[in-house]
């Protein structure tokens, strides 16, 4: 095969740009599975390698309904469980550290020092660890990540503060630095470690803890010691498995992911489209070379297993330098994701199945795309080499394309009904969405013939010759015009489908936005975590010390609590409902009245995607857990949210804390008189800096939401621009291949009359045809795909979204797509008009 | 014992009213060691016999036997490889492939047919020495004359050592002094190394360097005649049949390197 492959070499070296346009199709494809799989892995991983590195060895939790604290004695009564070999006590509380300049969000755990090294592991790189025998007042010293102490310049001995709710700023010794390791190293930076009565004592929970970690002897125990332990435990404790704790955050991951995965299937299928159309025009333009290997003894097998082996490197070639972009895309998407989710995410984890699925997709759907112009090479007769026989002889290929692209479109047509009515899974949707595009597409040869007079009608008023010359040369070879065509198609129903996705997002974020941020200021220790609804609470002076500023209208709080409803994880959201205020709420379902009445009686709001979860609407109950044990709530309403996923319930706060005893306050929601703004916001910035808290207007709010939205939806734009420039890329290679199987043809026209002008227009006519098959359909049919993606959508999301179609969008996208078909066929154009006749005479 | 023969050879293109009879029952047999010219007129069918004598086309009827072998027996692949090992092509432009250079050309039916890097490399400088283009090896045809493109072609047509060589038009893309350096290579090979060549030509002059000319008209033999060997010491003519002047001693004679 050497000799074939330096042939093969020669080809891919000779045609750079058509050999770079190839690799850009399959860079983008394997670029977007690696970095949309790299970046939502590592997300899934940090969650769950915070969740095991905090668990450690522990095989069963045991944590109070509603997530509060219990007594401590409660281990005590554990320990004697046959098969437990340890039952750990911890504290856990989000909280802010401080330390010089530097401010960071941590996550604080108070430890046994005596018994926590039965569940993890602690490896020093300096100082020393907790002294077992300490009593309760001794040092209040921590341990601290090694690099996370060097990122805050913080050292062996220095004192750091950390914010708490009943006794404010808490100062704390660095003893101990941590080595990373194993999977805590992606988590361990933002864990602060300190002894549990140390906790206690800060954190005011004398006593208390906030979870009993059980190691069991062997893996084998674990159901046994959990029955046996829930008989144990009074009725507000239970007894889980380590690993329902990152559901809140793996459920969130999923939504992203989805989104992200449509994106990625329909650059694939671009990818495809061009690969193979780069490929037959390959085989094309060398069918004369083909013809004479074929004519000095190169058998079919061995012709088509040259091209297979170009469609091989150039698939390998292109995976490689996919998975190093796709890397660099995976560290865009993740601080998108890091925006999206207020939080901190680790370093990338490489993947290696991730980038080997992607490295083999890549390589497998070169190897695809080229097998069918592999095949046609390999049928090249040796007379053509000989000048006996006439080159692309389709036969009746454009009626079999047709065929099946009438059985995808009726199939996928059929999965796609099935799905919208519930009959199949609704991640059917998209893929059959995909299915039927490609359908549309095959079935363009067979129809060519109408469709190009119809997209000649315009050009014809204007140049009919020229339209007649260029709608003859597209019409002789319909399988290239059908790629060319399937890539404008596909890329323009792309850009429709998720241009019109993303207007609508943001027309819904901005329409919640406006509704739910309605006080002027906002007092927090932290962000809090969007998944987990997580944060550090705020020192109950700081209320003392709000209430006290005058020109302060109203002072509203809200506190999240996770918890579990029906077996889901959800958050808890207890917040002030004023009358006078519109309410702070997106309803889907349910009047505002209704809503204020019920909330008032103690009912709750759940979040259209918990609704949807757990199947319940407006009228039905609710079982929550909480620390009095499980309590029934009636539904009021149903609202959209964008943050915790829409796993949340809301609730009064007052009544919130007269029912289920929820204390504490995360954020300060504070409105203003209308003329004191001013100095209500330098009152509250003073005693924000004062305690190392966050101020946010609504304004600020606002723009935050836009930063974490600007992530995700910037880089679904970047997928449509190259969406473009591929096509674009797309159309310069079709109509530079036709003026090259016309050069004599062209020649003999312009000795016969034609001059260069009208030579250009016979160019550009071609491709006016071109994009008026692909690109007026596409119009209907990326409205059409935004609509299956939307449901596709509210399905996955549950976010009860209104569609709208944007023909202002529409029309200009369909404007760009002509002007970059028009700008890529005037290179093809120039070259065209200025051929050399003679030359061009006897070019074969 | 014949290299090439054909019997009742016919061929048709087309059907009802397209229908073309290229060649209406042809018997011909060349015995090895003959080089043998094909005239005629256009659309007499030459270029028909030529593709179905190397096994590119199929007849619609008759045999066409490569030493005793008949090439209908055998399924394209088959008969792909017995083209690669035993029959030569020459054409008339020359069909080199354009991203390989003079030693990569000739050495591509060695290694389509499986030979050893180093034994493909021998035979192939051997062949480049033999027509004297050993010194241009390294050059890409578009770095080469018209003559030199051609011998290149033949080299890559003779480094097989084939049955039979068969030359479409060989001097027709070439001027006078080309032609005739190609008609006395062609030449030689028979004189010197046995080899039979079968090759189509328009020009009298070529044509009269064979042992053997055939006219053929309207796809049927319309003569058969051996040339007397006086004919062919006028070696030297151009391409349009014209006496070069440059007949000092007959080139058969002459190793085929110094033709070069």
């Amino acid at each position: 095969m050497w000799q074939l492959w330096q042939l093969s070499a020669r080809q891919i070296t000779g045609r750079v740009g058509r050999s770079i346009l190839t690799l850009i199709s399959v860079i983008i494809g394997v670029d977007a599975i690696v970095s949309v799989g790299l970046a939502i892995g590592t997300t899934r991983l940090a969650y769950e390698g915070m969740a095991q590195a905090l668990a450690g060895r522990a095989a069963l939790e045991v944590v109070a309904a509603g997530n509060g604290s219990f007594p401590q004695q409660v281990a005590d009564s554990l320990r004697d469980v046959p098969n437990v070999e340890a039952v750990v006590p911890v504290i856990q509380r989000p909280t802010i550290l401080y330390f010089g300049s530097h401010r960071a969000k941590v996550l604080a755990m108070g430890i046994d020092p005596a018994s926590d090294q039965r569940v993890r592991e602690y490896r020093l790189e300096a100082g020393k660890f907790f002294d077992a025998s300490a009593s309760p007042a001794g040092e209040d010293g921590v341990l601290l990540d090694a690099s996370f102490a060097r990122s805050m310049d913080a050292k062996l001995g220095d004192e750091l503060k950390i914010l708490t709710r009943r006794r404010g700023m808490q100062h704390l010794r660095v003893v101990g630095l941590l080595s990373p390791q194993g999977v805590a190293e992606f988590t361990s930076g933002s864990t602060l470690f300190l002894p549990l009565p140390t906790a206690q004592r800060v954190f005011s929970a004398a006593g208390q803890v906030d979870r009993l970690e059980i190691v069991t002897r062997s893996d084998k125990d674990v159901e046994a010691v959990r029955a046996a332990i829930a008989s144990r435990l009074p009725a507000n404790l239970q007894v889980r498995g380590t690993s329902t704790r990152t559901q809140l955050a793996s459920e969130t991951m999923d939504s992203v992911e989805n989104g992200l995965q449509v994106a990625g299937g329909l650059s694939l299928v671009l990818a495809v489209f061009i690969i193979l159309n780069t490929f037959l025009m390959s085989v094309t333009e060398r069918r004369g070379q083909l013809a004479v290997l074929r004519a000095i003894g190169a058998t079919g097998q061995q012709v088509m297993r040259m091209l297979l082996i170009e469609g091989l490197v150039l698939g390998a070639v292109g995976s490689i330098v996919g998975i190093f972009v796709g890397i660099g895309g995976a560290y865009l998407l993740m601080r998108a994701i890091e925006q999206m989710m207020q939080t901190t995410l680790p370093a990338i984890h490489l993947s290696i199945p991730t980038l080997a699925f992607a490295g083999c997709l890549g390589i497998g759907l070169s190897l695809v795309a080229a097998l069918i112009p592999a095949r046609r090479a390999a049928s090249v007769s040796p007379l053509e080499g000989m000048g006996g026989a006439s080159a692309d002889d389709l036969g009746d290929l454009p009626w079999r394309l047709g065929i099946i692209g009438s059985v995808l479109v009726v199939g996928g047509g059929a999965v796609l009904t099935g799905s919208l009515l519930n009959w199949y899974p609704n991640t059917f949707e998209v893929s059959s969405g995909l299915v039927i595009l490609v359908g549309f597409v095959l079935m363009v040869p067979a129809g060519f013939r109408p469709l190009s007079r119809l997209a000649a009608w315009l050009p014809k008023r204007w140049v009919p010759t020229e339209t007649d010359l260029a709608r003859g040369q597209l019409l002789s070879h319909p399988i290239r015009a059908m790629l060319t065509v399937g890539i404008l198609f596909i890329a323009l129903v792309t850009e429709i489908a998720l241009g019109t996705t993303i207007l609508n997002i943001m027309h819904d974020v901005n329409q919640w936005l406006e509704r739910t941020i309605v006080a002027d200021f906002f007092v927090r220790a932290m962000m809090p975590d969007m998944s987990t609804g997580e944060a550090a609470d705020v020192p109950e002076a700081v209320g003392t010390a709000i209430r006290k500023i005058p020109g302060i209208r109203r002072i509203g709080v809200v506190r999240f609590v996770s918890t579990r409803v029906d077996g889901q994880g959800v958050v808890l959201v207890a917040k002030d409902f004023p009358a006078d205020e519109p309410l702070p709420l997106d309803l889907r379902v349910g009047s505002e009245t209704e809503v204020r009445r019920g909330l008032a009686a103690g009912e709750v709001v759940l979040g259209s995607k918990l609704a949807a979860r757990i199947g319940r609407t407006v009228g039905d109950e609710i079982e929550l857990e909480t620390k009095q044990g499980p309590h029934r709530f009636r539904i009021a309403g149903i609202t959209n949210e964008y943050t915790l996923d829409g796993m949340a319930v809301f609730m009064d706060h007052s009544v919130a804390e007269r029912q289920l005893g929820i204390t504490g306050v995360d954020a300060y929601l504070i409105s203003a008189d209308s003329g004191a703004l001013g100095s209500v916001e330098q009152a509250l910035r003073k005693i924000t800096d004062e305690n190392g808290l966050l101020l946010q207007s609504a304004a600020d709010v606002r723009r935050l939401v836009d930063t974490m939205m600007a992530g995700v939806v910037g880089g679904l734009w970047v997928l449509l621009a190259l969406a473009s420039l591929v096509a674009g890329f797309g159309v310069v290679n079709t109509l530079a291949m036709n003026v090259l199987e016309q050069t004599r043809e062209l020649a003999i026209l312009r000795v016969v009359a034609m001059t260069r002008r009208q030579i250009r227009h016979t160019i550009l006519c071609q491709a006016s045809i071109l994009g008026s098959i692909g690109l007026l359909p596409a119009t209907i049919v990326g409205v059409g795909m935004a609509y299956i993606m939307h449901v596709g959508t509210v399905h996955e999301t549950s976010h009860l979204m209104n569609f709208a179609a944007h023909p202002a969008l529409v029309l200009a996208l369909l404007a760009i797509g002509y002007t970059i078909v028009l700008i890529a066929a005037t290179m093809p154009a120039q070259r065209a008009a200025r051929l050399n006749l003679l030359t061009a005479l006897h070019y074969e | 014992m014949h290299v090439i023969e054909a019997r009742g050879l016919c061929k048709e293109y087309g059907s009802a009213e397209t229908r073309v009879e290229a060649l209406r029952g042809i018997d011909l047999a060349v015995p090895r060691g003959e080089l043998l010219a094909i005239m005629g007129p256009s659309g007499s069918g030459k270029s028909t016999l030529l593709h179905l004598l190397g096994g590119v086309d199929t007849p619609t009827s008759g045999q066409v036997l490569l030493e005793n072998v008949d090439l209908a027996s055998l399924d394209d692949d088959r008969r792909t490889i017995l083209r690669r090992q035993r029959i030569g092509f020459i054409f008339q432009s020359f069909n080199l492939l354009p991203t390989l250079t003079a030693e990569e050309n000739v050495a591509l039916p060695l290694r389509l047919d499986g030979i050893a890097v180093d034994e493909a490399q021998q035979r192939t400088a051997e062949m480049l020495k033999r027509i004297g283009m050993y010194h241009r090896r390294a050059h890409i045809p578009a770095k080469m004359s018209g003559g030199e493109q051609q011998r290149v072609a033949i080299a890559r047509a003779l480094v097989i050592r084939p049955a039979l060589l068969l030359a479409d038009e060989p001097t027709g893309n070439l001027d006078s002094v080309n032609g005739a350096q190609i008609t006395r290579i062609l030449r030689s090979l028979v004189d010197d190394h046995q080899q039979t060549i079968v090759m189509v030509t328009h020009d009298l002059g070529v044509a009269k360097q064979a042992d053997r000319l055939v006219r053929l008209r309207d796809g049927v033999v319309e003569s058969d005649e051996q040339l007397p060997r006086s004919e062919r010491a006028v070696a030297n003519t151009t391409s349009n049949g014209q006496p070069s002047g440059d007949n000092r001693h007959d080139e058969r004679d002459v190793p085929l390197e110094e033709h070069a």
